[in-house]
């Protein structure tokens, strides 16, 4: 399976895939120039998911900065985890935003709208 | 082409000097650069605007609104500079304040052959009425396509949704190939508007 994990830098986040609770995270800014070396393996990842998995899938997402390119990325994400779904993997999402930060909140609305799964948000304290 | 295009840096530093020159004295110059763009860049001016709003009590949502803006612009013309040349070109930003509205100013070169389509969708943008803009915004992350240059043509919009549209631009022919594109982005910011 495709290797997602990514170290975090100044302008992009941390992506960890953490086998044994099934859980993808990504956490932190996300304003690359080079989206696509960051977001297309969690895509190929995501293609590549044994649909026959009866594990939860779990995301935690918690964006500091985002560009809108990264937006457009997460969208398209979302789309995949979207159609896995369809196709029976149960799937948990969990949207973090600071909890001064409607905007980001905002920004999960957004995305949750893409499809009919449901975005846990969770507030968090800076 | 890259003579051309040196020609054309000229004219934008020179360009950035008459604005510089221009600016009130009673306006604060939060952050500014001239020349070619990189991350690096970008994390200075971010830094120096992070440090800004933090001596003057902004709120972290304001500051946070105010960054994506420039993140947007100044990745706009990374983005957009011409690859084709072995030198990349020259581009300003000042990011400056006045009376709580913070200004984003860039100006880049551009091919003049691109200057009809650009004017073309600003004029579109800053015509929409605010939820129509949203509804466009919305329905570009709904449909989320990344174009051959790997980017997600979502910036100008996005700047637009979020600065309320309140920014206007100017294009100065500097020969039959190459223009200056000047964009400048407002955000005000109102006392009890922004939380914490």
């Amino acid at each position: 399976m495709e290797k997602i994990d990514h170290t975090a830098t100044k302008d992009s986040p941390e992506i960890i895939f953490e086998i044994e609770s099934n859980t993808i995270q990504i956490l932190g800014n996300s304003f690359p120039e080079n989206c696509d070396e960051i977001y297309e393996p969690v895509k190929r990842f995501l293609e590549q998911y044994d649909t026959n998995n009866t594990k939860v899938l779990n995301f935690s997402l918690h964006f500091n900065l985002i560009n809108s390119t990264s937006t457009v990325y997460m969208a398209q994400i979302i789309c995949k985890v979207a159609d896995l779904s369809k196709q029976g993997v149960p799937v948990n999402i969990k949207w973090h935003y600071y909890e001064y930060d409607e905007e980001m909140m905002d920004l999960g609305e957004k995305l949750s709208s893409i499809s009919d799964l449901p975005i846990e948000y969770v507030a968090v304290q800076d | 082409l890259e003579e051309r295009y040196e020609i054309a840096s000229d004219a934008i530093l020179s360009d950035y000097q008459k604005i510089r020159g221009e600016l009130p004295e009673k306006e604060a110059v939060i952050a500014e650069y001239f020349g070619v763009f990189t991350q690096e860049e970008l994390f200075g001016i971010i830094d120096s605007v992070e440090n800004f709003c933090d001596e003057k009590g902004k709120s972290v949502g304001f500051e946070r609104r105010l960054i994506y803006l420039i993140i947007e612009s100044i990745q706009n013309i990374m983005f957009h500079s011409e690859k084709k040349i072995s030198v990349k070109p020259k581009s300003y930003v000042v990011v400056y304040e006045c009376d709580n509205v913070y200004t984003v100013l860039t100006s880049n070169i551009i091919e003049t052959k691109k200057v009809f389509e650009l004017k073309k969708n600003l004029t579109t943008l800053l015509s929409l009425e605010s939820e129509k803009l949203t509804k466009l915004y919305e329905e570009k992350i709904q449909n989320p396509k990344i174009n051959k240059e790997k980017h997600g043509g979502l910036g100008l919009i996005s700047m637009t949704h979020k600065s309320g549209q309140e920014f206007s631009y100017d294009m100065v022919e500097i020969s039959e190939e190459l223009s200056l594109f000047r964009f400048e982005l407002k955000l005000q910011y109102k006392i009890n508007a922004w939380k914490k």
